[in-house]
């Protein structure tokens, strides 16, 4: 069982991730919407990673494109030889981010978290997440411009009964500071 | 010869860290896993910092650092974290470790430059 705040909570996680990883074009916060189901181009890729402790299994995908306009905007000034794999990288760090800040926030809550490191695979087995037990999942899609978007999607997997409150407001995360020990 | 070793799987992190440090004028080498990073510590004795993330393929950035003392008993080169991790546990390993600090990303080198330059012996 997975409460209501819990859900609308992890939703809230989600998009301030989204929206702290991503910016348009201009450096101007992204647009998100909510969808029924991601929809990803054909012949996307999806970054896949995995937030996990002994209660709960949290899988989170990026959907990028492999068109010009994704590599120009995302991976711009790479080389055309390389700009395939340059786009693949960024996007590998970028989900390695948004996943990690849900990761350090949902760790507030629930010891004892782990998190994957990203992983490639054609976005044709999107669907194969929501196919397996779960609890809640959702699906966003980042407007990035008017020529690219990225879809979004998360999924839980809860063991035992999860509820929890969580706003983005309330906390006031350091980042890039070097705490000395 | 290096003075630092930058740790990370992800060649955009490497790229970002390693690009600037270099910019701002000091050596860098580069290894994609704490495996790797290892044998670059081991092969070259001139690293005074190493940079490293945590979550990584083959090896962890956490084991690594347990290993640069344990195996290569090497106790005086310095060790900072740069990840999207920030679990006190963590933490807690990486002091009992012997790391000298912890950084979460994203990098903002202008930031811990000067730092920098001291732990790897160049200010």
């Amino acid at each position: 069982m997975i409460s209501a705040s819990a859900c609308e909570s992890l939703d809230r996680m989600f998009m301030h991730s989204l929206q702290s990883t991503f910016t348009t074009p201009e450096g101007e916060r992204v647009a998100l919407t909510r969808l029924a189901q991601s929809l990803p181009d054909a012949g996307a890729q999806m970054v896949v990673l995995m937030i996990a402790s002994h209660t709960f299994r949290l899988v989170m995908a990026l959907h990028f494109p492999q068109a010009d306009d994704a590599l120009h905007i995302l991976a711009p000034g790479s080389q055309a030889a390389e700009a395939s794999q340059v786009l693949r990288d960024q996007m590998s760090e970028r989900g390695n981010m948004c996943c990690g800040m849900v990761n350090r926030e949902i760790g507030r809550f629930f010891a004892h978290t782990g998190m994957s490191t990203p992983h490639i695979i054609d976005s044709r087995s999107g669907p194969f997440m929501t196919a397996l037990p779960h609890a809640y999942a959702s699906h966003w899609r980042v407007t990035i411009d008017a020529r690219l978007h990225i879809d979004a999607s998360l999924c839980m997997h809860n063991r035992t009964p999860m509820d929890f409150e969580w706003h983005a407001d309330a906390q006031q995360e350091v980042t890039g500071e070097l705490e000395f020990f | 010869m290096a003075q630092i070793l930058v740790v990370d799987d992800s060649s955009t992190v490497r790229n970002e860290v390693g690009g600037f440090l270099q910019r701002s004028g000091l050596t860098v080498a580069y290894a994609v896993d704490g495996k790797d990073g290892l044998s670059k510590l081991a092969a070259d004795p001139s690293v005074k910092l190493v940079v490293c993330d945590v979550n990584m393929p083959h090896m962890d950035g956490l084991t690594m650092a347990e290993k640069v003392r344990s195996e290569l008993r090497n106790s005086a080169i310095h060790i900072v974290m740069l990840t999207t991790e920030n679990a006190p546990a963590m933490k807690e390993r990486g002091k009992a470790a012997g790391i000298k600090g912890w950084i979460v990303k994203p990098f903002n080198g202008p930031a811990v430059l000067a730092t920098f330059k001291k732990l790897a012996g160049v200010a």
